[in-house]
C-alpha cells in the first residue's frame, strides 16, 4: 500500500489535472471496461512456450525507450549498439520520445531491413517462434490522452496466456497478453522485425518487403542491394521490380554485363516497362553500344509517352545517348554486350 | 555551414524549377528502383527537386525540436519519399514513443480505481 501511494503521489504531480479536468472519468472508465471485450482474444491452440531469453537488454534512461529497444532489437540481430549511440539518431527531445519513422531510417543505416508487421497479433506471435523479438509501440494511456511507449517482445506462454517484454527499466516484463493486446491496438498494432539480408518474416507479404526493401537504397551502397535483391528473388522470382532493382544496383555498381542481361529480363516479360528500357539504353551508352542504346531509348520514350510514364526522365535519357555518341552510331564491332 | 550549403541548393533548386530552359536538360536520367515501385503502385511520384524540398523542411522541424544539427541530414537522408511525405504533413501529431516511468503512476491509479470499482481483480494482495 505504501508502494501504491508513493506511485498516485508522483502522478498526481505529474499528470492528474489533465485527465481530472476531463469530466467524467468514472463514466470513461466504464465506457473502457465495457470496450475491454470486443477485443478478441488471439488463438492460442496448438502454441507452445517461447522465451527469447538471449535478447540483450537495455534499460532505459529518461524518455528513451526507443532507443533502449531499438538497441533491443538490433542487438539480437547481431548489431552492436548502445542506446546512448542511438539517442541522437531516433530522440527528438522537443517531442520528448522518439518518432516510428527515425526508429525504422536508423534501423536501414545498420543494415537490417525493418519490416512492419501487420497489425495482427497471431502474426506477432509467429516472429516470436521464428526467434525474432519484435518491437512493438503500446499506448499505455487513453486514446485522447496518450502515453506512447516502445518494448520489445520476447516471448510468451500460450497456457498462461502472458507475454514477455524487455520494457523501460524491467528486463523481464510479464503482461497478460489480452492487456498487451489492448495496449497495442491502442497503438494501431504497430510491430516491427528487423531483417538480416536475407532473412524473411514468419509471414512475408512481398509488396511490403519488397518496399522495405527499396527503400534501404536511401542508406546503403549498391554491393549491399545486389545481396538484398537476389536473396528476395529466390523467394519471388516473377517480381519484375525487384529484378529491377538488381539491375540498377549491378549499373551503380559498373557491372554493365549483370545490368544488361536483366534490364532484358525484365523487359522479356514487361514489353512495355518504361524503366528497364530507359536504364537499358543508359547501361548500353556506357557499354559503348550507341546504336543500341539510341534504339532502346527511343522505344523507352515511346512507351513512355504511350503509357504517361517517366516521359520527362526518357527524353533526357534519349537526348543524353543521343549526345554520347557523338556521331559514332555503330555499336562496337565484336561486342556482345550490345546485342 | 551545411545548412546554408543546403538553403543555397534550395534556391537553385527553386529557380531551375521556374526558369528549366536555364539549366541543362540532356542529363540522362536513370529511373531508381524507389521510383519504378511508387510509380507501379500508382502512388504520386516525386521529383527530385520535391524530395530535396521535403528532406529541408523536415530536417528543420527536426532541428526546431531540438535534433542535433549534425544528425539531422542523415535523419532525413535515410527516409523514403513517402516517410518525408507523412513527417512534413503531420509530424507534430505522429506518436512519439517516450517511456514507462511517468507513466506507471497513471496506469496504476486506473488499475486501482478498477479493482475498487470491481472491475478487476489484480491486487488481492491488498
Amino acid at each position: 500500500m505504501l508502494v501504491a501511494s508513493l506511485n498516485v503521489t508522483e502522478f498526481t504531480t505529474g499528470c492528474t489535472r489533465n485527465i481530472f479536468r476531463s469530466t467524467g472519468i468514472i463514466t470513461l472508465l466504464l465506457l473502457l471496461s465495457a470496450c475491454a471485450n470486443q477485443w478478441s482474444a488471439v488463438d492460442l491452440t496448438d502454441r507452445r512456450p517461447v522465451d527469447l531469453e538471449d535478447t540483450p537488454f537495455y534499460a532505459q534512461k529518461d524518455y528513451q525507450c526507443g532507443p533502449a529497444a531499438l538497441a533491443t532489437v538490433l542487438g539480437a540481430s547481431g548489431i552492436e549498439v548502445t542506446p546512448d549511440a542511438l539517442v541522437p539518431k531516433v530522440y527528438t527531445p522537443g517531442r520528448g520520445g522518439s518518432l516510428q519513422i527515425d526508429m525504422i531510417a536508423t534501423t536501414r543505416g545498420y543494415a537490417r531491413v525493418p519490416y512492419i508487421i501487420d497489425a495482427d497479433m497471431s502474426h506477432l506471435l509467429d516472429e516470436l517462434d521464428a526467434a525474432r523479438p519484435v518491437l512493438v509501440l503500446q499506448n499505455l494511456g487513453f486514446s485522447f490522452k496518450p502515453f506512447w511507449h516502445y518494448a520489445v517482445a520476447t516471448g510468451y506462454d500460450p497456457i498462461l496466456g502472458e507475454i514477455y517484454l524487455r520494457s523501460g527499466t524491467e528486463r523481464r516484463k510479464v503482461m497478460r497478453m489480452g492487456k498487451f493486446e489492448r495496449t497495442w491496438r491502442r497503438a494501431e498494432a504497430w510491430a516491427v522485425v528487423v531483417l538480416k539480408p536475407g532473412e524473411l518474416p514468419a509471414n512475408p507479404d512481398s509488396g511490403k518487403l519488397l518496399e522495405a526493401m527499396v527503400a534501404m537504397e536511401t542508406i546503403q551502397g549498391p554491393d549491399f542491394m545486389v545481396k538484398l535483391y537476389r536473396d528476395f528473388l529466390e523467394h519471388f522470382p516473377g517480381d519484375q521490380i525487384a529484378r529491377l532493382g538488381l539491375a540498377n544496383a549491378h549499373l551503380n555498381n559498373g557491372d554493365l554485363r549483370q545490368a544488361i542481361r536483366l534490364y532484358r529480363h525484365v523487359l522479356a516479360m514487361e514489353r512495355s516497362n518504361v524503366a528497364a528500357g530507359n536504364n537499358l539504353a543508359i547501361a548500353l551508352s556506357r557499354a559503348n553500344c550507341p546504336a543500341s542504346a539510341i534504339a532502346r531509348a527511343q522505344t523507352a520514350a515511346k512507351w513512355a509517352r504511350d503509357t504517361n510514364t517517366f516521359p520527362t526522365e526518357s527524353k533526357r535519357t534519349l537526348d543524353q545517348v543521343r549526345n554520347d555518341a557523338k556521331g559514332a552510331f555503330d555499336d562496337v564491332p565484336g561486342s556482345d554486350l550490345c546485342n | 555551414m551545411i545548412r546554408t550549403a543546403r538553403r543555397l541548393m534550395s534556391v537553385l533548386v527553386a529557380i531551375a524549377l521556374v526558369f528549366p530552359a536555364h539549366f541543362p536538360t540532356a542529363i540522362a536520367e536513370m529511373i531508381t528502383t524507389e521510383a519504378a515501385l511508387v510509380a507501379a503502385n500508382r502512388h504520386n511520384l516525386l521529383t527530385e527537386a520535391e524530395t530535396f524540398f521535403l528532406q529541408d523542411r523536415v530536417a528543420a522541424q527536426l532541428s526546431q525540436l531540438g535534433v542535433d544539427r549534425n544528425h539531422v541530414l542523415a535523419r532525413v537522408r535515410s527516409m523514403t519519399s513517402h516517410e518525408l511525405t507523412a513527417l512534413a504533413r503531420k509530424m507534430d501529431s505522429m506518436p512519439a514513443g517516450a517511456g514507462a516511468i511517468e507513466i506507471i503512476g497513471i496506469v496504476f491509479l486506473v488499475l486501482l480505481i478498477l479493482e475498487i470499482v470491481g472491475v478487476t481483480d489484480i491486487f488481492k494482495k491488498i
